[in-house]
């Protein structure tokens, strides 16, 4: 079994897409706090659980404040707990505001999962298939990038040393900044015709390129996609069906409902039970030897 | 809730918007399209990477307007939206991503329906510029809105709005600067370049 | 059957001083057998680039053409799209412009993608063409983070997925480093030897493929001067700038057979035909320079604060009034000790002087008023407006200068009117670097540093640059540059100093480091050596060999 990151980029898309859907989108507590926690673990099996303690001030105070500012806005609720110039300030509000950054927090935790899997090279493998034209825009995009930002850099110091760089105020230094800005703007203009040159002397828009995949599909992917389509569609008809629904006004009151909170927990486990038969498969060969 | 019926038609709506988009801008293109479009949008994300010092000022809506005016609608939209993608995965990404590929994509696409009135006088393009910057933002802030309350609230959007009013502002202002500076330098290059090298011909 | 032929070929642009200055092609006509070698050789702008793009379909450029090119038996222009895609390959000048793709096996894999090959025989291909070029160690780099030759043999090896019949190199070692431009070449004449391929390829440095070549095709203002064999062509010639120095040699005998044109057979040339002549040792003159203009005393600098030390240790003294070349491989630290002295870095721990005054007591800005001027290696960087003229004539306070002072300037670096009024990216190699050293000699600066200047120029334009170089020095200003071109340090410098490992390794006046190197020194020298002492370059070389013509050697004739 490979690893998580190495499935289809499709597939991997369609996954976040649909966890991170269905944490947003969902009010239902059990699903929002079994994403919140499952996604802390797979951040720890991902290598992206340090980044995330060194933002927990942020999510800190990301939670204060939704939870504080909600009941400033709403004002439903039965257990008011204290009146600001005859608006009340609700519990349910104060709830409805802590269950929503909790999944806001939830869900940056996914997306931190997602920016490490979905490298620029997976962003192209996407757009590769259907959208060719805009896949190759990407990928250049991509390669001229790094070598804009060393131009700019070298720019800068050929206009320091010829004394065109001035930065005695705040606006005489964006002047600077941006004749620099300028400069490599010429430059990446005639890049891009040396570009496209060098596209059609290799025949570009001959005719239908191939274009490479690296792997077949394979059975797990296979089985991926169609958990996450499934659990989806699970979720979805269940929700629409209110029987998954949780509010907060006038009262708090959710549903519980077995089988879609079972099979979203199974989906949030996915990539978690690739990294330990991942990592027992590694220990094994290893103790072998 | 009475409010979630108009959020999701709007909601949809913009998506439909992005599929569309996404569908019109796949057709084929001459190898010159696609390298001045990719320079342009490489210079909008190094734009944003390089001009953080300075804070506010971000050249990419800019640049994503001058992509629509010379090169048309379909430049204007891959730009404004991969712009977003892009620049992102050095800025991080997350659900914005998405609202700032509706929101750059439409102003692409934006310019490049009007590139005739906007290239005609010259503070056309300026107003247009001042106008980008509002509207990204009142998007911004509507999204925002939506995804937390699952409807439109009007209230919270007016608190929003207001408390991203200076940040609007600074922003348009930095658009009106970057195109009252560079625009028009930056439309005649790219026409120039096109000129010469024939890049928008098909083989 | 010939395989490649140009009968009568006349090509024109379609408009009169548009960006090639009307360049046109009068009256080519050569042919080739495949497999064969075709060296094209001229100055820039003589119609070397524009007959190459010709040879290939898809960037032919727009224009009239009169005459026929045939290939294989039929005229190009109805050979088929995926035929000339496939068989007809062209390596383009700049390493950094040709490559589309992020890492180097998605873009070995362009050329095949789009021939439409099925994924397996893609896979295929890219794994042979790797070995061929052993590019295992980086197939999954970031072809960004590559060295400029590494990038030019990607882009080499990514044609050659093809297998192309013909192959055609425009300038291809011209940006490269002397090392990086060895070993591109050497990959170029094994594709030769091992796949049988027609190569084309059009230098300005003819020293490695000289030897090799199976015809010589000589260019000049579009016109064909020669089109012959090598020998045929060293016998005829007058002393071309271009020849390798043993070609040289060789035509001023006007021998009939010629041995090799390499170093190793001027230099049995010369052994067997003159008499060995014992060299004056020279005074070991050490610090004979007092740092008056530019002083480093002891410095050291490293990029990052756990990083290697870039300069370790480095004294480097330059005058004012002479020339002085800074050479040494890539890395060795050489455009950091430019950094360093034009102030845009500083020192962790030593010591500069600028015109005596320590380089921290400078305000911002004043280093760059009336001190030093930098040139960089691409001289389009310090352009900024959209017409040369509105840009060299505007001082960087944004004050006109008058008009009579820039005219003076342009006249004497040979910069004509109507020049003045394109746009900057439309002037060729030799006209913008002039241009920028206009705008920069403007400022009236007393140093002046220029980052390897004779990137990608001609014979000609570097002699241009030599003789503008020592009138500078003349006028009393300090001229420094970087550079790996040791035959125009030979030209051009006072003073020599090679950079290794951060440290200043040596720095001798020119001709004495010249005579005590094997490696950093001139062709000319290698071949004189023991012989004719006092000669560096390749002039001096022929006069000296010349006059001495009728000596006999130490073995007959």
């Amino acid at each position: 079994m490979k690893k998580f990151s190495q499935l289809n980029s499709g597939v991997l898309f369609l996954f976040f897409l649909s966890v991170i859907g269905i944490t947003m989108f969902t009010q239902n507590v059990y699903l929002r706090a079994i994403s919140l926690v499952i996604s802390i673990i797979n951040a720890c099996f991902f290598d992206v659980i340090t980044d995330y303690f060194k933002d927990f001030r942020f999510y800190l105070a990301v939670f204060l404040v939704i939870t504080v500012s909600n009941p400033l806005f709403v004002h439903r609720g039965n257990t008011v707990l204290f009146y600001v110039k005859n608006t009340p300030i609700t519990l349910e509000a104060m709830a409805y505001g802590a269950n929503f950054s909790l999944s806001m927090i939830a869900v940056l935790a996914w997306f931190r999962i997602f920016s490490t899997l979905m490298t620029a090279e997976k962003i192209v493998e996407i757009y590769g298939k259907r959208f060719a034209t805009l896949g190759l825009i990407a990928a250049l995009t991509l390669r001229y990038v790094p070598e804009f930002k060393r131009r700019f850099a070298e720019i800068a110091d050929a206009h320091r040393s010829a004394g065109l760089i001035c930065e005695d105020t705040w606006f005489e230094k964006v002047k600077s900044y941006l004749k620099i800005f300028m400069s490599l703007a010429e430059f990446s203009f005639e890049k891009s015709a040396n570009t496209a040159v060098s596209m059609n002397a290799r025949g570009y828009l001959l005719h239908k390129r191939t274009q490479i995949s690296h792997r077949k599909f394979q059975f797990n992917e296979l089985l991926v996609l169609i958990l996450t389509l499934v659990i989806t569609v699970c979720v979805i008809v269940f929700s629409l069906t209110h029987k998954l629904s949780t509010s907060f006004y006038p009262s708090f009151k959710t549903d519980f409902s077995m089988l879609p909170t079972i099979l979203f927990t199974i989906l949030t486990l996915i990539p978690t039970s690739f990294e330990l038969e991942d990592r027992l498969k590694w220990h094994l060969s290893n103790a072998k030897n | 809730m009475n409010n979630s019926i108009p959020s999701l038609i709007f909601v949809s709506v913009c998506a439909i918007f992005l599929l569309i988009s996404l569908v019109k801008t796949a057709r084929r293109k001459s190898a010159g399209f696609i390298s001045i479009t990719a320079v342009l949008t490489a210079l909008s994300v190094v734009g944003r990477i390089v001009f953080t010092p300075l804070a506010g000022f971000k050249p990419c809506t800019a640049i994503i307007i001058i992509a629509g005016v010379s090169l048309g609608a379909d430049a204007g939209f891959i730009c404004g939206a991969l712009t977003a993608l892009i620049s992102n995965i050095y800025f991080g990404q997350g659900m914005w991503t998405l609202f700032q590929m509706f929101s750059w994509g439409l102003i692409g696409v934006l310019s490049g329906i009007l590139s005739s009135q906007l290239g005609k006088y010259k503070w056309n393009i300026y107003l247009f510029g001042a106008f980008s910057g509002v509207l990204y933002s009142f998007i911004m802030d509507v999204f925002s809105v939506i995804w937390q309350d699952g409807g439109f609230n009007l209230a919270r959007f007016i608190a929003y709005a207001a408390g991203s009013a200076p940040f609007c502002a600074v922003y348009a202002f930095s658009n009106v600067v970057f195109l009252l500076i560079l625009g028009p330098r930056m439309i005649r290059s790219i026409e120039r370049v096109v000129l010469k090298y024939g890049l928008l011909k098909e083989n | 059957m010939a395989f490649i032929e140009c009968e009568k070929l006349n090509f024109s642009y379609p408009y009169a001083g548009d960006k090639s200055n009307g360049f046109a092609l009068h009256d080519i006509d050569f042919s080739l057998e495949q497999g064969d070698f075709l060296l094209i050789c001229g100055t820039s702008g003589s119609g070397k680039s524009t007959l190459l793009r010709l040879l290939k379909p898809e960037i032919s450029p727009n224009g009239r053409l009169d005459g026929k090119i045939i290939y294989a038996g039929k005229f190009l222009n109805d050979l088929p799209k995926i035929a000339s895609a496939a068989e007809i390959g062209y390596v383009f000048q700049d390493p950094n412009a040709a490559y589309v793709n992020e890492k180097v096996y998605s873009e070995l894999a362009f050329l095949p993608q789009n021939l439409g090959l099925s994924p397996e025989t893609i896979e295929l291909r890219i794994a042979e063409i790797c070995a061929f070029f052993g590019l295992e160690s980086i197939i999954g780099s970031d072809i960004c983070s590559l060295s400029g030759g590494q990038k030019q043999l990607v882009n080499l090896a990514a044609v050659m997925t093809a297998y192309p019949k013909l192959l055609i190199l425009d300038e291809p070692t011209s940006q490269l480093d002397p090392i990086s431009a060895e070993r591109f070449s050497d990959i170029v004449l094994r594709i030769r030897r091992e796949m049988g391929t027609t190569i084309i390829i059009s230098e300005h440095n003819t020293e490695k493929f000289f030897n090799f070549a199976d015809k010589i095709l000589y260019l000049e203002n579009g016109h064909q001067l020669a089109f012959d064999d090598p020998s045929l062509f060293v016998k005829k010639a007058a002393n071309h700038d271009f020849l390798p120095t043993s070609a040289k040699l060789f035509s001023s005998f006007k021998l009939d057979n010629c041995p090799a044109f390499t170093t190793s057979s001027a230099m049995n040339f010369v052994r067997g035909h003159y008499k060995n002549a014992a060299c004056d040792q020279f005074i070991e003159s050490k610090n004979h320079l007092n740092g008056d203009a530019v002083k480093v005393e002891n410095a050291y600098f490293s990029y990052t604060r756990r990083g290697k030390d870039v300069i370790d240790s480095l004294d480097f003294n330059a005058d004012f009034g002479r020339i002085h070349a800074i050479c040494g491989a890539n890395g060795s630290g050489k455009t950091t000790l430019f950094k360093l002295i034009s102030g845009l870095k500083t020192l962790r721990d030593g010591k500069i002087y600028i015109d005596g005054k320590r380089i921290s007591s400078y305000k911002s800005g004043a280093l760059y008023r009336n001190l030093i001027a930098s040139l960089p290696q691409d001289p389009h960087d310090i352009f900024i407006c959209e017409s040369v003229k509105e840009d060299i004539s505007t001082s960087p306070d944004g004050e006109k200068y008058d008009f009579e002072t820039v005219k003076t300037f342009c006249k004497r670096l040979n910069i004509s009117e109507k020049l003045l009024d394109l746009h900057p990216y439309d002037l060729s190699g030799g006209e913008i670097q002039r241009a920028a050293l206009v705008k920069l000699l403007l400022l009236e600066p007393k140093i002046l540093l220029l980052d390897e200047p004779t990137k990608g120029l001609d014979k000609r334009c570097k002699r241009q640059l030599s003789t503008l170089l020592k009138e500078l020095a003349a006028e009393g200003k300090a001229v420094i540059f970087i550079t790996h071109d040791m035959d125009f340090i030979a030209e051009t410098a006072d003073d020599v100093t090679l950079i290794f490992g951060g440290k200043a390794v040596s720095s001798l006046p020119v001709r004495q480091f010249i005579m005590q190197n094997s490696v950093y020194t001139t062709a000319a020298s290698l071949i004189g050596r023991g012989y004719f002492d006092e000669t560096m370059t390749d002039s001096e070389l022929i006069s000296s060999a010349v006059s001495r013509k009728n000596e006999r050697g130490d073995g007959d004739e």
